[in-house]
C-alpha cells in the first residue's frame, strides 16, 4: 500500500475513534432519553426541498405523527416542519468524562425530533446510542487488546529468555488457550463470573475476560523473536560488557519484537471489539440500559422486530467500516514487514 | 626466566548433551583438556578447521559459556575459582570481537551510542567524559569524528570491525580475543585491520588470542599458533617453528594446503 | 512415526488440562443451578438441598472431578440439570445437527474456494485476482453476526428462504424425500453465511500457497523447459503447495463443532451453539464442560489429522522423521 494510501487509512481510522469519542457532542439527545410517543420510529427524514418545490440551504425535517389507522406506523406531516439547527444547547454531557458542556452539534426544537438512525422499542435515539455504544465497543476492544498484549510480552519474553522449565511451562499452558475453540472458552470464563451484574461492571469484567483469552499467540510469536533475538552477536557483546538481563531486554532484545507487536495489536482489536459485540448480543456482555453495538442488535432476535423495523440493523452495518479500516491496516502492516 | 603469562588455560572440558532425550546420542566433546598461555603483549593464534571448538573455547574465556572441569588462570586469579559458573562481564578486560560486524552491532544504534555502550553500563564517567573517550576512541581506530551518527548498514564491512574494535576498547581491556574477525573481508582490508591490531598492540601493550581457520592470516601476526582439531590442542609452538618443524600431521595436512609462496615467506620473514 | 505416539499423548494431556481447567473454572464460579432454581418460591430449600446431594453437588471439588471423569469414561459425561439427562448423549443429538450444518459449510467452502484461490493466484495481474482482494477484504470486514442478521432479514422480506429452523412445522411426518427437501431449504441460509465467514481466510491461505510456489525456482525451470502452464499448475505446483493447506484443512475439521455457535444461536437451528448458551445462563455446568471438552476434542484431533495428513503426503517429513 502506497504512503498516501496508508496515510488516508489512518486518519480514517483515527477520524472514527475521535467521532465516538465526541459522542456527547456530536450525538442530538441523550442515551437514556424516552420518547414515548415515538417507539419504533423510522429514521427521519432531512429534506432540502419543501412542499411548494423551494430550495432551502439550510436541512429541515417535518414532525411525524402516528398514523389513525395503524398503530406504530408513523408519517411526516409536511405542513409543520422545522430547520435542523447547528451548535444547540442540550441536555448536559461530559466530553471524554472530563468536560462538562451542553453543547450539540445538531439538534431541532422541539416538539420535533430529529432521529437520524430511527429510534428503539423505548423511544430511545439510536443514533445517539450508536455514537455512545461505540465507545463501549471500542473501548472494549481497545483495552482488552492491551491487556492480551501485555500478557502476551510478559509471558512471551521471559519464556524466550530464560528458556528451561519456565519457557516449557508457559507454552504448554499456552497450548491450552490455543487448542480450546476461542468463542467457546469466552463463554465458558464468562460463566465463570456472575451473571447479573452492573453494565460498569460487566464492562471491566468483559475486558478482562476476552483480554486474558488472547495472550497465547502473541506470547508465542514474542517469544519466538525472543528466542532468535536473544543469540544476536550484539547482545551477546552487551553480556561480555556486563549489562544485566533487564538492560539487554530493555535496550536490545525489546525492540526487535515492537513490529510484531503493532501488527498483533492492529489484528486483535477487531476481534475483540466483535468478542464484546457477540457476548453483549446474546446477553453476556453489557447490559441495559447502557448501550453497546451488541446489545443494540439483542432487539433484533425477535421475529417482529426483523421484519418491521430494518433501521435496527443499522447498527450492525455500522460494523463494517470499524472492520474494514483495521482489516486493511493489517494487511498494509503485514506486506510492509515482509 | 619467562614471566608469568597473561592468561593460562588448564585442563578445559566441556561437553554437550544430546538434545532430546529420547536420542540415543554420545555427548560432545566439544573441548577435551585444553591447554593454552597467552603472554602479555603477544599474538597467539588458535588454528584449526570448523567445529573443532575453537570458538566454545571463546565463549568460556569470556564467560558465555561455563566450560564443565578445569582452570582458567587470568593476572595471577583463577577466574572459575567459585564453582564452575562465571558471569560475563566481571572481568571486562577480556573482550570479543566476533566475526560478522553487522549482526555484532545493533543496526538502531548510531556509532557513537555503540562505542558508549560498555560505558553507560559500566556507569563510571560522566556524560562529557565518556563523549570525549567515544570521540578519541574513534580517532584511534581510523574513523571519522563526523561519522558518529552514522547507522552500522552505512559503514563497510572493514569500517564496521574497526567499529567494533573501537567498543571493544573502550574499556582498556588487556586480551582481545578475534573470533575470525578478519575472515569475512576483503584483502586489501584484512591488511588494513591486521595493521591496526598490530599498532594498537604495540601503543597499549594490548594481549590477542587470534582464531582462525586460515593458517596464513595467522602466520601474519602471531608470535606463537597453536593448532586445534577435534576439542585438543595438538601443536602449540612459536611461528618460525611451526613452519620449520611441524609435528602433528594436522599441522601437516593445513601447511600443506596453504599457497607455498606464503609458506616460505613466513620462513625467512621469522 | 514416532513423532504421531507423542503428539497424540500430547493431545491427551491438553484435553485433560482443558478439562480441568473448565471443571475448575465453572466450580469457581459464584451461583449455581440450585441457586437459581431456590429464587422460585414454589420450591421448598429441603427440596434444593436433597437435589444437591442427589447429583452429589455437596461433595469436595476434587471428588467431583474424578467422579466426573469417570462418568466420562462411562461415556455420560456428567449429568445435566436442567434437562434431567446424562450430558453425553443430549451432546450427541445437538452434534449431529451443528455437524451436518458445519460440514455441509466446510465442503461447499473449500469447493469454492480452492479453485478461486488457486485462479487468483495463476493470473495474479489480471482483475480478477484484484477483485478476490477486495472482495476478500470486504468479507473479513463483515463479522458472522451480520452476515446472519442480514441474510435472516432478506429471508423474512423477500420470503425467499426459510428464516430460522431445521424443519418447518408442517413436514412433520412426512416421507423421506419430502424431509430431506425441508431439510436442506432451511440449511441453505446458515451454510451461505457460514461459508461467506470462512471464504475469506481459505481464500487467501489458498492464494498465498499457491502463489509462493509458483514463485520458486523450480517452476520456473519447468517453465523454462517449455512445459504447459496447465501441466505445471497440476502436476508440480498443487502438489507443493499441498503443506499449509492441509494445516488449515485440519483446521476446519476441527472447528467444525465451534465455528456455526454464533450462527445457530441466531437462525435458531437446534446445534451445539445454542445449549451451549441456555447451560451457561442456567448454570447447567456440566452441559458446559461437556460441551467445551467434546469442541476441543475435535480441534485437537483435527490437528492432529492435519499432522498425520502431512506426514502421509509429504516425503520430506517422512525422510526427516527417520534422521
Amino acid at each position: 500500500m502506497k504512503k498516501s494510501g496508508m496515510a488516508i487509512l489512518l486518519i480514517s481510522l483515527s477520524a472514527l475513534h475521535l467521532a465516538v469519542l465526541a459522542a456527547g457532542f456530536l450525538s442530538p439527545y441523550d442515551v437514556a432519553e424516552q420518547d414515548r410517543q415515538f417507539p419504533f420510529a423510522p429514521p427521519t427524514r432531512v429534506h432540502f426541498i419543501d412542499a411548494e418545490g423551494t430550495v432551502h440551504w439550510r436541512p429541515f425535517i417535518c414532525l411525524l405523527a402516528e398514523d389513525a389507522a395503524q398503530f406504530g406506523v408513523y408519517h411526516e406531516d409536511m405542513q409543520k416542519c422545522f430547520p435542523v439547527r447547528f451548535l444547540v444547547e442540550g441536555t448536559p454531557y461530559r466530553l471524554g468524562g472530563v468536560f462538562a458542556s451542553r453543547q450539540h452539534l445538531l439538534g431541532v426544537d422541539p416538539p420535533a425530533r430529529l432521529f437520524l438512525m430511527g429510534t428503539d422499542g423505548y423511544g430511545r435515539d439510536l443514533f445517539s446510542r450508536f455514537l455512545h455504544g461505540g465507545q463501549i465497543s471500542l473501548a472494549a476492544g481497545l483495552l482488552a487488546m492491551l491487556l492480551s498484549l501485555g500478557l502476551g510480552m510478559l509471558l512471551g519474553t521471559a519464556s524466550g529468555f530464560y528458556g528451561g522449565w519456565l519457557d516449557a511451562a508457559v507454552m504448554r499452558f499456552g497450548e491450552l488457550f490455543i487448542a480450546l475453540p476461542w468463542l467457546y472458552l469466552l463463554f465458558a470464563l464468562r460463566a465463570f463470573l456472575p451473571l447479573n451484574i452492573n453494565p460498569s461492571q460487566a464492562f471491566l469484567l468483559l475486558i478482562a475476560v476476552i483480554g486474558s483469552v488472547g495472550w497465547a499467540r502473541p506470547a508465542r510469536l514474542i517469544r519466538g523473536v525472543v528466542l532468535s533475538g536473544k543469540e544476536r552477536h550484539y547482545v551477546l557483546a552487551a553480556r561480555i560488557f556486563g549489562g544485566s538481563s533487564l538492560y539487554l531486554m530493555r535496550r536490545h532484545i525489546l525492540p526487535q519484537t515492537y513490529s510484531i507487536i503493532v501488527t498483533q495489536a492492529v489484528l486483535l482489536v477487531p476481534q475483540y471489539i466483535l468478542a464484546e459485540v457477540t457476548l453483549s448480543f446474546l446477553g453476556l456482555g453489557v447490559g441495559e440500559p447502557v448501550p453497546s453495538w451488541g446489545n443494540m442488535l439483542a432487539s433484533l432476535q425477535q421475529y417482529h422486530v426483523m421484519v418491521s423495523y430494518w433501521w435496527m440493523l443499522l447498527p450492525g452495518v455500522a460494523l463494517v467500516p470499524v472492520f474494514l479500516g483495521y482489516v486493511l491496516l493489517a494487511n498494509a502492516l503485514q506486506t510492509r514487514a515482509i | 626466566m619467562t614471566p608469568e603469562p597473561l592468561m593460562q588455560v588448564r585442563g578445559l572440558r566441556k561437553a554437550y548433551a544430546p538434545s532430546h532425550w529420547w536420542r540415543k546420542r554420545l555427548p560432545f566433546l566439544a573441548l577435551d583438556n585444553v591447554d593454552l598461555a597467552i603472554q602479555t603483549g603477544q599474538t597467539l593464534a588458535l588454528v584449526g578447521e570448523s567445529g573443532c571448538g575453537k570458538t566454545t573455547l571463546a565463549m568460556c574465556l569470556v564467560g558465555l559459556e561455563q566450560p564443565d572441569a578445569g582452570e582458567i588462570w587470568f593476572e595471577g586469579k583463577n577466574l572459575l575459582a567459585e564453582g564452575r559458573r562465571r558471569k560475563a562481564g566481571v572481568r571486562y578486560e577480556i573482550q570479543l570481537i566476533f566475526q560478522d560486524s553487522a549482526g555484532a552491532l545493533n543496526p538502531r544504534m548510531s556509532a557513537a551510542q555503540i562505542i558508549e555502550e560498555p560505558l553507560l553500563i559500566r556507569q563510571q564517567e560522566s556524560s562529557k567524559e565518556r563523549y570525549g573517550l567515544v570521540l578519541e576512541m574513534m580517532a584511534q581506530v581510523g574513523l571519522s569524528p563526523t561519522w558518529k551518527d552514522r547507522r552500522p548498514h552505512q559503514f563497510s564491512g572493514g569500517q564496521r570491525q574497526r567499529l567494533a574494535i573501537a567498543r571493544a576498547l573502550v574499556l582498556k581491556p588487556k586480551l582481545l580475543i578475534l573470533d575470525e574477525a578478519l575472515t569475512g573481508l576483503d584483502l586489501s582490508m584484512q591488511g588494513q585491520i591486521a595493521n591496526l591490531l598490530l599498532d594498537l598492540q604495540a601503543s597499549d601493550g594490548l594481549s590477542y588470542l587470534y582464531i582462525s581457520h586460515n593458517l596464513e592470516l595467522a602466520g601474519q601476526i602471531a608470535d606463537e599458533i597453536a593448532v586445534m582439531s577435534g576439542g585438543r590442542i595438538v601443536e602449540c609452538t612459536s611461528r618460525s617453528e611451526l613452519y620449520t618443524r611441524p609435528h602433528h600431521p594436522h599441522t601437516l595436512a593445513l601447511l600443506a594446503s596453504m599457497p607455498p609462496k606464503l609458506a616460505y615467506g613466513a620462513h625467512s620473514g621469522g | 512415526m514416532r513423532y504421531l505416539g507423542l503428539r497424540f499423548l500430547q493431545s491427551i494431556f491438553v484435553l485433560l488440562g482443558v478439562s480441568l481447567l473448565s471443571f475448575i473454572f465453572l466450580e469457581l464460579a459464584p451461583g449455581n443451578f440450585f441457586d437459581e432454581i431456590r429464587l422460585n418460591p414454589q420450591i421448598s430449600g429441603a427440596t434444593v438441598a436433597s437435589m444437591k446431594k442427589q447429583y452429589g453437588m455437596d461433595q469436595p471439588l476434587p471428588v467431583r472431578y474424578f467422579r466426573w471423569l469417570d462418568s466420562a469414561a462411562k461415556g455420560k459425561l456428567g449429568f445435566s440439570f436442567a434437562y434431567n439427562a446424562p450430558v453425553a448423549p443430549l451432546l450427541w443429538a445437538r452434534a449431529r445437527n451443528t455437524l451436518l450444518l458445519t460440514g455441509s459449510a466446510t465442503l461447499f467452502a473449500w469447493l469454492v474456494a480452492l479453485p478461486l484461490g488457486i485462479l487468483g493466484a495463476a493470473k495474479r495481474h489480471r482483475w480478477i485476482s484484484h477483485a478476490c482482494e477486495l472482495f476478500t477484504s470486504a468479507l473479513l470486514a463483515t463479522p458472522d453476526l451480520l452476515l446472519a442478521l442480514g441474510f435472516l432479514f432478506l429471508a423474512v422480506h423477500f420470503r425467499w428462504f426459510h428464516a430460522g429452523g431445521m424443519f418447518s412445522r408442517e413436514s412433520a411426518g412426512e416421507g423421506t424425500w419430502a424431509l430431506s427437501k425441508d431439510l436442506a431449504a432451511h440449511l441453505v441460509l446458515p451454510v451461505a453465511v457460514l461459508v461467506l465467514g470462512s471464504l475469506p481466510i481459505l481464500l487467501r491461505h489458498t492464494r498465498a500457497a499457491v502463489l509462493e510456489v509458483l514463485d520458486s525456482p523450480y517452476v520456473r525451470a519447468a517453465r523454462g523447459h517449455g512445459i504447459s502452464p496447465w501441466r505445471i499448475l497440476f502436476r508440480h505446483a498443487l502438489p507443493a503447495a499441498i503443506n499449509p493447506l492441509v494445516s488449515l484443512f485440519g483446521f476446519s475439521l476441527g472447528s467444525l463443532l465451534s465455528a456455526s455457535l454464533l450462527t445457530e444461536v441466531v437462525m435458531s437451528w437446534p446445534g451445539l451453539g445454542p445449549l451451549l448458551l441456555e447451560a451457561v445462563l442456567a448454570r447447567d455446568i456440566y452441559v458446559v464442560i461437556g460441551a467445551v471438552v467434546f469442541s476441543t476434542v475435535f480441534l485437537v484431533f483435527g490437528t492432529l489429522l492435519a499432522d498425520f495428513l502431512l506426514f502421509a503426503a509429504d516425503p520430506r517429513i517422512r525422510t526427516e522423521g527417520l534422521a
